[in-house]
């Protein structure tokens, strides 16, 4: 490790804080109605979507409401991709989208996973990605806020059960928030040199006088919303490795910068919420403790190189002239700091967006992102469902410390009781039970293993990333397995289908629980949520959660094969 | 075929998740009559 990697980790640490308060205080004005900058336009699309913004939903109907948006919307993105042959916008004449990856597409990018098994840019028309993949970009970002807004209004407000209005919550973050962000940070990227218009590819001849084809396109919006809504989705295959869509160390910068702003400012904005600022503050400080950790694990095992690569003669001593570590699928325009920090924040956020290749990584490099993800992604998390996935944890945190003193939990002035945790077993088990049956099932069928490339415990470190990986809405990959299949493109599909909306719904149930009860008020006994005591709490209830849950599978991969390489064994 | 299978899987996947809220709130009810009984 050196010295400038981390000073590069802190300054990015200093800017999420710097951008916490502002863009916190500013997203509660955009969900509190005192936003009005584009009310002619906001009242417009009332009028046209039939909207009225005073109906205040029941939570069941909120739910409903998602469910619909959701679902007509995959359906929509499912067709034109089958059509886009026959489409315009399509100069380079691509076909229509086999089913079974059109359905993998639509399911992932509107569960704002944006896991792709094709190239972007020998795949998609542009017409598709500006008009579907763009738009689930924005909508299911935004669909990801309304549903951590409607918890929000649950634990802050007795209503009766009701949680705002689903349309109207879907429009004011699409119009408020998400638009003008990303029109700005799209603007700071095409001035970095971030391609973006909708020309004929580009053919090339190189220094070697060898032909290349260039892929173009409107790369630039793509990838603002991309960071900026966790989607994660690259418009070319390489991601944000690709020197089109990240090209220098300062959009590298303002890429995760644009993925932790939002989670982090929603911290703020729920500690104005529910009034209590100073428990927005220990949530941020528990989501910023795991992402310093893993950050440290991350940087030190990459640094510290493969031991394989050592005894074979490579250096991996870190000197002037050589960055050392184990330098294998990273980008030199980024090295090893950024590299390691960047799958950091994009594992921690339900992002998926990568700089380097995570399959290159070492072992112990690899498990950070794969654990990030299997703790839920609430390390900062995805827009709105990284709030979310931690008020479920302080839930069951605030309910564990209740058995410790023997008195009924209560939360922000809320009982927490039976069906709250109900609720939240749901919410806390559909994840771990579809990422564990899926991957055990793929470890033995052979449809599934046709797909794999690699045997050993690597291999199943493959699988149980991808599984992780899609039920989490992640999106990234540790490659090594063929995805475009048959057999991955259904068993991804369902998963991110299941990841998403069987804990989004639980979630919104426990929210409407809340909001139908009459706030009590704190006693002595009340457990504290905003001392030291509530953050180390809170951190080792996700920790021990996680690891139980996880350890084994872990164990017969990642850690097997830490310990394999430290023997000189590469399989 | 392959568009029909997937077209109808995913209406019935979000049927179920309909179905799925309904579930939640009956088993949220049910929860808060035993408690308010005990």
């Amino acid at each position: 490790m050196t010295a400038a990697g981390w000073v590069q980790i802190l300054l990015f640490s200093a800017a999420v804080l710097a951008v916490t308060k502002p863009l916190g205080i500013y997203v509660l004005r955009v969900y509190d109605g005192s936003c009005t900058w584009l009310r002619p336009l906001e009242r417009w699309l009332y009028r046209v979507g039939g909207v009225d913004p005073g109906d205040d939903q029941h939570w069941t109907r909120y739910a409903a409401s998602l469910l619909l948006f959701s679902a007509a919307s995959m359906l929509l993105t499912y067709l034109v991709l089958r059509l886009q042959g026959v489409l315009p916008l399509n100069p380079q004449h691509l076909s229509g989208v086999a089913d079974r990856q059109a359905f993998e597409t639509a399911a992932s990018f509107t569960t704002n996973t944006n896991w792709q098994s094709y190239a972007g840019e020998s795949t998609m028309s542009y017409l598709s990605q500006m008009t579907q993949l763009a738009f689930h970009n924005f909508a299911s970002a935004a669909s990801g806020m309304c549903a951590a807004m409607a918890l929000a209004r649950g634990i802050a407000r007795r209503s009766g059960g009701r949680l705002g209005n689903f349309w109207m919550d879907l429009i004011r973050g699409t119009l408020y928030l998400f638009l003008p962000l990303s029109v700005l940070l799209a603007l700071l990227f095409v001035q970095q040199g971030v391609i973006q218009n909708i020309s004929h590819y580009v053919t090339v001849t190189t220094l070697e006088g060898a032909r290349q084809t260039l892929a173009m396109g409107p790369a630039a919006s793509q990838e603002a919303i991309k960071q900026l809504g966790t989607n994660g989705g690259g418009f070319f295959n390489a991601n944000s490795a690709h020197p089109f869509e990240n090209p220098t160390p300062w959009t590298d910068f303002c890429s995760m910068l644009a993925i932790f702003a939002i989670p982090s400012a929603l911290t703020y904005t729920f500690g104005r919420m529910v009034k209590n600022q100073r428990h927005g503050w220990a949530l941020w400080t528990a989501m910023y403790t795991l992402f310093l950790g893993g950050v440290a694990i991350t940087y030190a095992a990459e640094a510290h190189g493969n031991p394989v690569h050592a005894a074979i003669g490579v250096d991996v001593v870190t000197t002037d002239i050589n960055p050392g570590g184990n330098m294998l699928g990273k980008d030199v325009r980024f090295g090893i700091a950024n590299s390691a920090l960047y799958a950091v924040v994009s594992t921690d956020a339900s992002c998926g967006a990568v700089n380097a290749n995570l399959d290159s990584f070492t072992p112990l490099g690899g498990l950070v992102p794969m654990v990030n993800i299997q703790l839920g992604e609430l390390i900062f998390g995805g827009v709105g469902s990284g709030l979310y996935g931690m008020l479920i944890m302080v839930v069951l945190t605030v309910f564990i410390a209740g058995l410790m003193v023997g008195r009924t939990p209560e939360y922000l002035g809320k009982k927490i009781q039976v069906r709250e945790i109900q609720m939240a077993m749901l919410y806390v088990l559909a994840f771990p039970a579809t990422i564990l049956i899926l991957s055990g099932a793929s470890s033995v069928l052979p449809a599934a293993l046709a797909g794999l490339h690699n045997g050993g415990p690597h291999g199943l470190s493959e699988i149980l990333y991808a599984f992780s990986s899609t039920t989490g809405n992640n999106g990234s990959a540790f490659a090594g397995i063929n995805g475009a299949t048959s057999y991955y493109n259904t068993a991804f599909g369902v998963a991110m289908l299941i990841g998403r909306f069987a804990l989004m719904l639980p979630m919104l149930a426990l929210a409407g629980f809340l909001a139908e009860q009459q706030p009590v008020p704190q006693s002595a006994g009340t457990f504290p949520v905003t001392t030291p005591l509530f953050v180390v709490l809170l951190v080792s209830v996700i920790l021990i959660v996680g690891a139980l849950t996880f350890f084994p599978a872990l164990a017969l991969g990642p850690v097997v094969e830490h310990f394999q390489l430290l023997g000189g064994r590469l399989l | 075929m392959g568009d029909v299978l997937y077209v109808a899987g995913t209406i019935v996947f979000f049927a179920l998740m309909l179905a799925y809220v309904g579930g939640c709130s009956r088993l949220g009810r049910a929860a808060q009559d035993r408690t308010e009984v005990s």
